[in-house]
């Protein structure tokens, strides 16, 4: 029986984005979802991730072509600023509807 | 981790969080002083007193610069939320300022011959200012998110009503009578907002980005 329940339900997990799915990267995408832009400074202070935690995942997100990351000086301090492109914006808005899909 | 991802809730933060600093607080507060110096003093120097309130959003964007992002990081709005929280806030100051001008100040001509409805509204003018700054401060709350408003909004009543008892003011207003309980209530929260600065720079050192 067990066997026959995941072989139905695997399918529909199979749709869900892993990328996003991951507890760090989904709580950076919602803060980035609700912002035009933000630096790394704040999403640092947002997430409680550490610096090499959010340089990681942002790494992975940026090589998905999900956000897009400027880096310039700002006052002789490098600053570097994120946020959405349109794919992740896209991704992240089916994720959204996948999950409430699995839950109905 | 063990939240709830909300992005309704996240939005709500994400304004909190931008109003930590306590400048807005500041920035109100000195509006309120200006304003109250430009009733008392309205001969004198209202000129200067105009020019001043004008350049208040430039030094709030400077303090911002130099207090707010370094050490809390940047955030950009979506233009959609901007456009929201400008029409609420126009909203808001159109309907109050609507209602200053046509009840309290500028209606009432000659005592002798205006309605009592007038008459009772000029009689406890304070009273009713003091409402309307409250109102304006409770929605602009509100509408950005930001609890302290609140505070300043109770703040507001008890000194407007305290003037009223204290000041006693005539039928006719005089605009210096309606300045002073401004002056008081804007050095009042300029005070409280940079307490709120203060243990916002200690909250967030400055760090590098």
């Amino acid at each position: 029986m067990s066997t026959e329940s995941s072989e139905i339900e695997l399918p529909m997990f199979n749709e869900i984005d892993k990328l996003i799915h991951e507890p760090a990267r989904l709580l950076i995408m919602a803060y980035l979802y609700v912002v035009e832009s933000a630096d790394f400074l704040y999403l640092m202070n947002q997430t409680g991730l550490s610096f090499g935690n959010l340089s990681g995942h942002m790494s992975k997100l940026e090589d998905a072509d999900y956000i897009k990351i400027e880096k310039s000086f700002k006052d002789n301090r490098p600053n570097t600023r994120l946020c959405f492109t349109d794919a992740g914006r896209k991704a992240f808005n089916e994720y959204r509807n996948s999950m409430k899909d699995i839950y109905k | 981790m063990g939240k709830k991802i909300d992005l309704q809730d996240i939005k709500h933060e994400t304004m909190r969080f931008h109003y930590e600093d306590g400048l807005l607080d500041v920035f109100i507060g000195g509006f309120l002083l200006l304003n109250g110096l430009m009733f008392m003093f309205i001969e004198k120097y209202s000129l200067l007193v105009f020019i001043i309130l004008n350049l208040g959003p430039m030094f709030y964007n400077k303090a911002k610069e130099y207090i707010t992002y370094p050490r809390q990081g940047y955030l950009k709005l979506t233009k959609k939320t901007i456009q929201r929280l400008m029409i609420n806030q126009i909203i808001i100051l159109t309907f109050t300022g609507f209602i200053t001008l046509h009840g309290l100040f500028y209606m009432m001509g000659d005592p002798t011959n205006a309605p009592p409805g007038i008459l009772f509204l000029n009689k406890y003018n304070l009273l009713f200012t003091g409402c309307i700054v409250a109102i304006i401060l409770f929605a602009t709350g509100r509408i950005h998110h930001v609890n302290r408003l609140y505070r300043y909004s109770i703040i507001s009543l008890l000194v407007f009503s305290a003037c009223f008892l204290y000041l006693n003011p005539p039928i006719v207003v005089s605009s210096k009578i309606t300045g002073f309980p401004l002056l008081i209530n804007g050095i009042i929260i300029i005070f409280m907002g940079a307490k709120q600065t203060l243990s916002f720079i200690n909250k967030y050192p400055k760090r590098e980005n």
